[in-house]
């Protein structure tokens, strides 16, 4: 067991001083999926302005909130929905995408789970673009409280990795969990404070925080749009990362090495 | 120095498909066995043999007789569900066909990659893709993506990229079969000077000629248990009798 959580702990280390290696992977990965389009990445930034314009149009209709403002809202929160979403929905393929690497050579595994989530951050940058125009467009005034949103995508990261330990690990056995989770979060999107803001569901509100991504976008997105510091979606963000930590990392040590059996 | 020591090493894989039955099978490949109602396919049974600097061992036996898998072993990819496997050395393998290659990325690109994934640095892994590309001998392919390559490109790409790293133990299996005359030999030439740097070699072959001409021990696999290990002359022949 110490053997094995040493062991799992060395994959995680040597993966990470392979960076030139999933860097480069990562970068590949993009370029490949708009190879011979006229606007390349461009598209990233294009699909997630329509996408956020839309959203801005039907659900600022029944906002009580001024225009200026939910745009801003819709626009910010979705980044860090996006991210989130694309975490636990890739992290699911992480494995079973590279097979032929993971039966072909020896590499720490691990070397595709940060690049999975190096993807996931291009993505995130990409979409960025959008959010920044709409605060500009919208007037938004930023302060210095913005800077805190940095520190929440640091958790981000931190989880996306502990996601594709755990997701990975556990989809690439049950290839069924895959499309249970898409399910979930398609699901999960609508029930997440996204697109309406929580004063706005009365009755439910008290559900509401049952749903930990409710924290994780609150983490990121008060800073920038209210400007507030939310101490208690930190606090309980800190507390999924620990649980994370710990499942995660015991699914990853104790089943590492049958990964390659079950590709 | 490097050095291969296996000592009782067997190795099963789990089966997910409902519809084989536990048993013997007629055909090629392992037996498909159960263990408290979960079927493996019982790929090695109790391999134990000892390889030392300057050894060129040919894994023979019939289709699905476990040199593969014995194979992924050595370079470290499976660890054997029961026994040891000690591997000193920097490992070159070459174990499928497009292992380790992104399709749809240029030769050069590929070259590129693999210099990181053999641990160099980017400035280190750019320059050395003159030099593959260069025993590879693609021409102009080098610059298209690998996806245009017949298989006998991708082979000597690959080849080129396996044995680039100056590896101490080199694993290959059944890799001769794609490419040309004029590649065979200059392919036989690199692993025989790799070898001759005290290196050791492993590969998994069908063809007779090759491993005769290549190798100085043999090992014969039948249905993942040992049949013989042994100089490569007379276990061949057994083999080619039988």
């Amino acid at each position: 067991m110490i053997r094995n959580t040493v062991a799992a702990l060395a994959d995680l280390g040597e993966g990470l001083r392979r960076w030139p290696l999933w860097l480069a992977l990562a970068g590949d990965d993009m370029r490949q999926r708009y190879r011979r389009t006229v606007f390349g990445l461009l598209w990233i930034t294009i699909s997630y302005a329509a996408f956020v314009g839309a959203l801005t149009l039907v659900f600022g209709q029944l906002s009580p909130e001024p225009l200026s403002w939910f745009v801003v809202y819709v626009a910010v929160g979705f980044l860090a929905w996006q991210f989130i979403n694309a975490s636990v929905v890739d992290g699911c393929q992480v494995f079973v995408n590279s097979e032929n690497w993971l039966t072909g050579m020896r590499l720490p595994h691990s070397v595709f789970i940060f690049q999975s989530v190096a993807r996931e951050c291009l993505v995130l940058g990409y979409s960025a673009l959008v959010a920044l125009a709409v605060m500009l467009m919208a007037g938004h005034a930023l302060t210095p409280m913005a800077l805190m949103a940095l520190p929440a995508l640091a958790a981000f990261i931190v989880n996306a990795v502990f996601a594709h330990m755990l997701f990975g690990v556990a989809a690439t056995r049950f290839r069924d969990l895959s499309q249970v989770i898409q399910a979930v979060m398609r699901v999960l999107f609508f029930l997440t404070p996204l697109v309406w803001t929580a004063e706005q569901v009365g009755g439910l509100r008290g559900w509401l925080w049952w749903n930990p991504f409710t924290y994780f976008v609150d983490i990121f997105r008060a800073p920038i749009v209210d400007g507030v510091f939310p101490a208690h979606s930190w606090a309980v963000v800190a507390a999924i990362t620990a649980g994370m930590a710990v499942v995660s990392l015991t699914v990853f040590t104790a089943f590492r090495r049958r990964l390659t059996l079950w590709l | 120095m490097p050095h291969i020591r296996l000592s009782d090493v067997s190795f099963r894989y789990p089966v997910y498909s409902a519809t084989v039955a536990a048993g013997e099978g007629a055909g090629a490949g392992a037996a498909i066995t159960a263990v408290k109602g979960r079927r493996y396919v019982q790929a090695l049974h109790d391999v134990s043999f000892e390889l030392r600097q300057g050894d060129r061992l040919a894994l023979i036996g019939r289709n699905g007789s476990g040199k593969s898998t014995l194979l992924r072993i050595l370079a470290g990819i499976y660890d054997p569900a029961e026994g040891e496997a000690e591997v000193e050395g920097r490992i070159g393998a070459l174990l499928d066909i497009g292992a380790g290659m992104r399709v749809e990325a240029t030769g050069e690109r590929n070259i590129y990659l693999r210099g990181l994934i053999d641990g160099l640095g980017p400035k280190a892994a750019q320059a050395r893709i003159p030099e593959i590309a260069a025993f590879a001998d693609l021409g102009d392919y080098i610059r298209l993506p690998v996806r245009s390559y017949s298989d006998g490109m991708i082979m000597r790409l690959n080849f080129a990229l396996a044995t680039a790293s100056q590896p101490e133990v080199l694993l290959l299996d059944e890799w001769i079969g794609a490419g040309d005359k004029a590649f065979a030999l200059k392919a036989h030439a690199r692993m025989q000077s790799l070898v001759d740097q005290a290196g050791v070699m492993v590969l998994a072959s069908h063809n007779p000629d090759f491993v005769r001409l290549t190798c100085n021990k043999a090992l014969w696999l039948d249905r993942g248990h040992m049949r013989a290990f042994g100089p490569v002359g007379a276990i061949l022949d057994a083999y080619l009798a039988a």
